[in-house]
């Protein structure tokens, strides 16, 4: 048991350092924190709203993991299919398995790395007034999730592709579709094509619904659960693709 | 044969990803009515409060709870359903704490079907949210237990945070075996009476009872004690007393006796009050003013607070714009409070949700709990706040205004064990040899609360309501909240003990407190300098007035000298030049926060970027220097 996890973890550093080695790690965490800066602050209308909480810096991230999640994982296997290393990964004394998950914590905690670093923002609220600061525990909580969800269903769709662009192309439809799965127009849209069973389900299916939960403070199971399952089906789903691909 | 292999194992990943699909879905779909949660709110406002759970558990008639909610309607906004969800997984969670005594129904009311003709006869109106299409929407819920029945008629979403507390209250008032008894007792005619001013104007002899004795008949029984009175009957569950003027010592000493029984007090005292000012028969208004104001002073003294029946609190924050009949202008009254926001506890659920109560000319309570009780401030000046002779705020004389920096508690709730006023027991009186039979209590058999408010006014439907007559019924509109604190304080105090305890988890207003404060220094500093400005443009106004005037009367001349010409061009310009100042100063008001929202917005956005910026390069730099040719 111990190797596994020596085994992923050896994974996950070699991917961690390779990110860290081109300027791209630093060029992503800068535009992902000047994004979330300028969306929380201008667009946000943080100090319009007059209210000590970090509501208006937690609206955007849906929308903004949306574009810079699938930037950071779409080249995480079609890069190796690419250069060919795919099989030379596969063979080492490493499972799908293990590389699979090493490879996804690598870049979630670069994505936490990333999260991490808006801690100015949290002081910043706090200087201001007293906020509720377990809210924004479980803010942050639900936003990690959230960008590990999008992480996986990109691990997928990278993992189908020599092309990267197509990856990241194909991540961004998927993670939309999941956004808008309780918007009212699609499902109206379901009503008008009379599967209401079908509504509830694709209703359930939202992201939206799970993170807001985090957003009022809460750290339910159920929304965990969610982020969970979302998870794991994606990395199942990219180990599948895989071993087809090196059946192949 | 390789290729056959190659389809086997794709089918077999293809259908294992369904498999594995399914079985996510209905993982989720398991652990759907799961309750497993952390709640990381500071007041906790996601976790059931033990009161409720008291609630619950004392239940012994079966309690049935009718949820009308229009799921199925097209076009039902998500945010709503999600919100209609939580109130099905709250009302779950009492169900399971109550012993199997609360039943839960739930009704889909889509249009012209029995769950909507159910959801009307239980008073539940359908909404339109989405107007002008749509079918109106239910959403609420009725309680009811054997014969009582309480409604929620529509659940809003707005009051999130008190839901819990809406439920438990419901649940509590149908299992409550009879109508609470409210003694109501008072030193001004409030059940209608003889009104010597009317008598005066020719009017009846009987002038109205006040509005809201006639709204509390409609949920409570209530009667009527004199301010004489001896003793409090027993199955008087709550005690009003609204300015008790008259009041004798054994009155108190009843008073007394009640609340050391477990029986709640609420007291409106006041060191002026209008209504009865009003209502002196003619004379000097001086000697009324000096004779008016009503307090219970052995009681408010033992309870550990003085009442001070000459001073009135006047508040800058809380001031009221009142029409002055002299100037024919409209003038603030800082002795005419209009309390809302921090003037509440924003905390306790008899409160919390009151937007504005009107508190003309009212006193304060100076002291802390005594021993044994705990006190609760309701209401509060601010800090602006100072004491004013009454007579000076009578007469709207407001010179010097010096505020104290002190917040005045304006009304108090007491709660817990009270000991006696009347240490040396019966109050007797000279010549009165046959002292009444009775236990006489030195310390409260049971907790009791008691909540004293300094100004009775609030209670005239005058300084909250307008009265509109519509066919023949006399329809209130409320202005004010004054009404609704009465009734929040009652229910309170004759409610189940427990909601008292269930904590109120109100909208906390959290608001940017440095930007306020620094906002608040900045009017000071330039507070002055603006009155100045402004008395000088009034002064000006006023001169230029005066000259138009002069104009007028010398109509015969139809020309006017150069040197009225002159003058009014001077102070035209006078005026113009005041009012450019006055607006520079306002906007130096704002300098200082914009200032700092500047930095803030900046270092922000701008700040961490730059500093992975720079770390990446000195990174890269200190990378090349190893990895340099040597």
């Amino acid at each position: 048991m111990n190797s596994a996890f020596a085994n992923t973890w050896a994974i996950t550093k070699r991917e961690l350092s390779s990110y860290f080695a081109s300027p791209v790690a630093y060029v992503f965490i800068v535009i992902f924190l000047l994004m979330t800066g300028f969306f929380t602050f201008m667009a946000g209308g943080f100090f319009q709203r007059g209210e000590a909480s970090l509501t208006s810096f937690f609206l955007w991230h849906p929308w903004l993991y949306l574009f810079l999640v699938p930037a950071v994982g779409m080249r995480l296997w079609s890069e190796e299919r690419r250069l060919g290393t795919l099989e030379l990964l596969l063979t080492m004394p490493v499972t799908a398995a293990q590389a699979i998950i090493g490879k996804f914590l690598a870049s979630w905690l670069f994505l936490a790395l990333s999260l991490a670093l808006t801690f100015p923002v949290w002081f910043t609220v706090n200087y201001l007034g007293t906020p509720d600061n377990g809210v924004i525990i479980a803010g942050y909580v639900g936003s990690l999730l959230l960008a590990g969800a999008y992480l996986a269903i990109t691990c997928m769709t990278s993992a189908l592709t020599r092309n990267q662009v197509i990856a990241f192309i194909l991540s961004v439809v998927i993670c939309l579709f999941l956004i808008l799965a309780g918007w009212p127009p699609v499902m109206d849209f379901l009503t008008s094509v009379g599967a209401p069973g079908l509504k509830d389900f694709v209703a359930r299916l939202s992201v939206m619904t799970h993170f807001e939960s985090f957003q009022r403070g809460v750290l339910d199971f159920r929304n965990v659960l969610y982020f969970a399952s979302v998870i794991g089906f994606c990395l199942f789903t990219t180990g599948v693709i895989i071993r087809t691909h090196r059946a192949g | 044969m390789k290729n056959r292999k190659q389809l086997e194992t794709v089918l077999y990943s293809g259908l294992g990803v369904l498999v594995m699909l399914v079985i996510a879905v209905a993982l989720n779909a398991i652990f759907a009515g799961a309750r497993l949660r952390a709640d990381l709110t500071e007041d906790q406002a996601f976790t059931l409060s033990e009161g409720t759970k008291r609630i619950l558990g004392r239940l012994d008639t079966p309690v049935q709870v009718r949820f009308y909610f229009s799921a199925s309607a097209p076009d039902m906004d998500p945010a709503l359903k999600t919100y209609a969800q939580r109130v099905q997984d709250l009302l779950n969670e009492f169900r399971a704490l109550s012993n199997g005594k609360l039943e839960i129904k739930k009704f889909d009311p889509s249009p012209d079907s029995d769950a909507e003709d159910s959801a009307n006869v239980d008073g539940i109106q359908g909404q339109q949210i989405q107007p002008p299409f749509g079918d109106p929407i239910y959403f609420g819920l009725a309680v009811s237990s054997l014969d009582n029945r309480a409604v929620i008629p529509f659940i809003s979403p707005q009051r999130e945070r008190l839901l819990e507390y809406d439920l438990a209250r419901a649940i509590a008032q149908v299992s409550r075996p009879s109508k609470p008894v409210l003694g109501v007792m008072s030193g001004l005619p409030i059940f209608g009476g003889m009104d010597p001013m009317a008598m005066m104007r020719g009017g009846g002899q009987r002038s109205e009872p006040w509005i809201f004795v006639s709204e509390l008949k409609a949920d409570y029984e209530v009667r009527e004690i004199p301010v004489t009175a001896e003793k409090v009957d027993d199955d008087v569950n709550l005690l009003v007393v609204v300015y008790p003027k008259g009041v004798t010592e054994a009155t108190q000493f009843a008073m007394d006796q009640f609340v050391l029984r477990g029986g709640k007090l609420i007291a409106f005292l006041d060191p002026l009050s209008i209504m009865d000012a009003r209502s002196a028969m003619g004379g000097n208004p001086l000697q009324a003013a000096a004779g008016s104001g009503a307090t219970l002073d052995r009681l408010v003294k033992a309870w550990g607070y003085d009442f001070d029946l000459n001073k009135v609190v006047s508040d800058k924050q809380f001031q009221t714009e009142l029409f002055d009949p002299r100037t024919q202008q409209p003038r603030a009254n800082p002795s005419f409070l209009s309390l809302s926001g921090r003037g509440f506890d924003t905390n306790d659920v008899v409160t919390s949700q009151l937007g504005r109560v009107t508190l003309p000319f009212t006193g304060w309570f100076d002291g802390s709990a005594a021993e044994g009780l705990k006190a609760t401030t309701l209401f509060r000046s601010s800090p602006d706040s100072q004491l004013t002779d009454k007579m000076m705020a009578q007469f709207g004389a407001t010179e010097e205004f010096k505020a104290s920096g002190k917040e005045h508690p304006l009304a108090v709730r007491l709660a817990g064990r009270f000991k006696t006023a009347f240490p040396d027991g019966r109050p007797v009186a000279p010549g009165d040899t046959n002292a009444p039979a009775g236990e006489v209590l030195k310390e409260g058999k049971a907790d009791s609360v008691v909540v004293l408010v300094g100004d009775s006014d609030l209670l005239h439907e005058q300084n909250f309501a307008r009265i509109q007559e519509l066919f023949g019924q006399r329809i209130m509109l409320p202005f004010a909240a004054n009404l609704t604190f009465l009734q929040n304080v009652i229910e309170q105090l004759t409610g189940d003990p427990d909601l008292i305890g269930i904590r109120s988890r109100a909208t906390q207003m959290r608001p940017f407190t440095k930007v306020r404060e620094m906002q608040a220094e900045a009017e000071i500093r330039y507070e002055s300098k603006i009155r100045e400005l402004e008395k000088s443009l009034q002064d000006t106004q006023q001169k230029l007035n005066e000259i138009q005037r002069a104009k007028a009367d010398v109509s015969q001349q139809a020309i006017l000298s150069d040197e009225q010409q002159q003058e009014i061009l001077r102070f035209q310009q006078e005026r113009a030049k005041v009012n450019q100042e006055l607006k520079a100063v306002r906007k130096q008001l704002r300098q200082d926060v914009d200032r700092l929202e500047n930095t803030l917005k900046w270092a922000n956005i701008v700040g961490m970027a730059f500093l992975v910026t720079a770390a990446g390069l000195v990174i890269a730099f200190v990378k090349r220097q190893r990895t340099a040719a040597r």
